[in-house]
């Protein structure tokens, strides 16, 4: 356990950091001419819509996405494991080795079924 | 040992469906699943524990029905991609769990570990059952998080996640409510019934076969292990409603996966009065008779067709293929309980446990209904005698399958006392 003083730290470094950048936003906003036109409030590439009509996204971020979400868990579920592996012995390890694998098996499954692939 | 040959082999298998064909990795599950019967079989009567995974007699009985569904439904199926049989395994794995188990945690996950396969199966056919495998997965969802809140609470007002604890007070009541109902959606009693008319004409028939025989007796195990010990007067109300519900909607169906559907609300009624009067082997063996008759007829309309068979297309099939036309009537005949066959044996037991508990007015219902299903099942079995023109290209096995069970359902019905006492040396 830490103390909660160091917590506290943290808080106020969040409001130190918090407290720079609105400072530098607010002088960039202040400090400079402001002639806006239709020209320049255009998104970008010289009057054309650079993304134009897109019917979806592919479909891989999705993927890629709960993938990281499951795997993620995964980590989450090691973390205590690798914290207290010593206290847990062999039988322990074999829990976690256990678990492991069985993951690893559904990585290998998506591994070959190739959702991995970026076409 | 069951559990570990079910897991090894969906886990092994997974990674072994891309070395080899999917033919050949459906004779491995096919394996899987005789091997998994087998060691069930062999320990037949002798308990096991390790941690919460408790193998008694209930879950003997019940997994045993489950796994007859899921080898009936690989048998069934030629699927070009292995997943198919893969997730047929996983909800085998998840049902052996859940009927093994009295911790509310390890049974909510084993109860997802049947329902996720279930969801995937049900989409299996792109397009047609996309509207009702979305449904099935909203609401068996929806039912998952009512067990799961049940469970919450269970362990708020007792301190304990095994079934069975005494517990007191509104908020135990509440609790126990909330359980029943996750799993009432499970095992399509009345007021939750609402999924099962959808699903099950939206879904490809052998995995339809699946859900109305594997889950149902999986789900009624846990409905056992939650409920019977202090079964509440609640669950008197939903036995009365899906015995009325069910019967009398199937009046009105036209299409026979429909009808069937509404007859296995119907039948959850019947088991669940079985349950509520406390006879775990009129529930057993009610179960195995329905697990038979209702397999064999989704086995006979999936040979028909894989889609919607409406009542019409049934007409003639006696007369293009006599063995599935008799088939599909002796399903009828033993769904509705005629004497000859096994199906009577089983309703005959529940009504007589029913008496004998003094359940005089559901007793009553149920026989009511049971009367007024005949003219259903009925016009489902004679429909393969008159002249019309069915379709169907039946496979030799699914041949085999179905004159098996048909034998096995008249055998039943003539000898039911071969099976009581194994059933009762079970529980």
């Amino acid at each position: 356990m830490a103390p909660i003083a160091e917590y506290v730290n943290i808080l106020i470094y969040l409001g130190v950091a918090l407290f720079i950048g609105l400072a530098a936003l607010v002088v960039g906003a202040l400090l400079g001419p402001k002639k806006p036109d239709r020209a320049k409030l255009m998104p970008y590439e010289s009057g054309n819509d650079p993304a134009g009509e897109v019917r979806r996204f592919p479909v891989h971020f999705y993927v890629v996405a709960m993938l990281f979400i499951l795997f993620d868990v995964e980590i989450a579920f090691l973390w205590p494991y690798a914290v207290s592996a010593g206290g847990l012995g062999f039988y322990g390890f074999l829990g976690v080795v256990g678990f492991t694998l069985l993951l690893l098996v559904g990585f290998l499954y998506e591994w070959w079924k190739g959702v991995m692939r970026w076409r | 040992m069951t559990l570990l040959v079910l897991a090894a082999f969906s886990v092994g298998l997974t990674l072994l469906g891309f070395l080899v064909s999917p033919s050949a990795l459906r004779g491995l599950t096919l394996l899987g699943l005789v091997l998994a019967l087998l060691s069930l079989l062999l320990t037949w009567g002798e308990g096991f524990a390790f941690g919460p995974y408790r193998v008694d007699g209930v879950s003997q009985v019940f997994t045993l029905l489950a796994l007859l569904g899921a080898l009936w439904t690989v048998g069934l199926v030629r699927s070009r991609r292995f997943e198919f049989y893969l997730l047929v395994l996983y909800a085998a794995t998840g049902m052996h769990l859940l009927a093994s188990t009295q911790n509310l945690i390890l049974m909510l996950v084993a109860l997802e570990t049947l329902s996720l396969p279930l969801y995937a199966l049900a989409t299996w056919r792109r397009g047609l059952g996309l509207e009702a495998a979305l449904k099935y997965f909203l609401l068996g969802a929806l039912a998952a998080a009512f067990f799961l809140y049940g469970a919450a609470l269970h362990f708020g007002t007792t301190g304990s996640l095994e079934v069975g604890v005494a517990g007191e007070g509104p908020l135990y009541a509440l609790a126990l409510g909330l359980l029943l109902v996750g799993l009432g959606f499970k095992v399509a009693l009345a007021p939750f019934h609402f999924w099962t008319p959808d699903v099950y004409q939206g879904s490809p028939t052998p995995v339809v076969l699946f859900m109305a025989t594997g889950v149902k007796a999986a789900a009624f195990a846990a409905l056992l292990r939650v409920v019977a010990p202090g079964a509440p007067e609640a669950l008197g109300l939903l036995i009365a409603l899906s015995v009325l519900i069910g019967n009398l909607a199937a009046l009105l169906q036209k299409e026979a996966k429909r009808l069937l559907a509404y007859s296995s609300i119907a039948h959850a009624g019947y088991m669940a009065l079985a349950l509520y009067t406390g006879s775990l082997e009129a529930l057993g063996f009610y179960l195995l008779t329905y697990v038979l008759a209702t397999g064999l007829a989704f086995a006979v309309l999936s040979e028909v067709s894989p889609d919607r068979v409406p009542l019409e297309s049934l007409r003639g099939l006696f007369h293009r293929d006599p063995l599935l036309g008799l088939a599909l009537f002796v399903a009828a005949l033993s769904l509705l309980g005629l004497p000859p066959l096994a199906g009577f044996w089983g309703k005959y037991l529940v009504f007589l446990e029913a008496a004998q508990a003094g359940q005089w007015g559901l007793l009553v219902l149920a026989l009511l209904t049971s009367a007024v299903s005949a003219y259903y099942y009925l016009g489902l079995g004679l429909a393969v005698f008159q002249r019309g023109q069915a379709e169907a290209a039946p496979r030799p096995w699914a041949r085999s399958a179905a004159l098996l069970a048909a034998l096995l359902l008249l055998f039943l019905g003539l000898v039911p006392g071969l099976v009581l006492p194994a059933l009762a040396a079970g529980s």
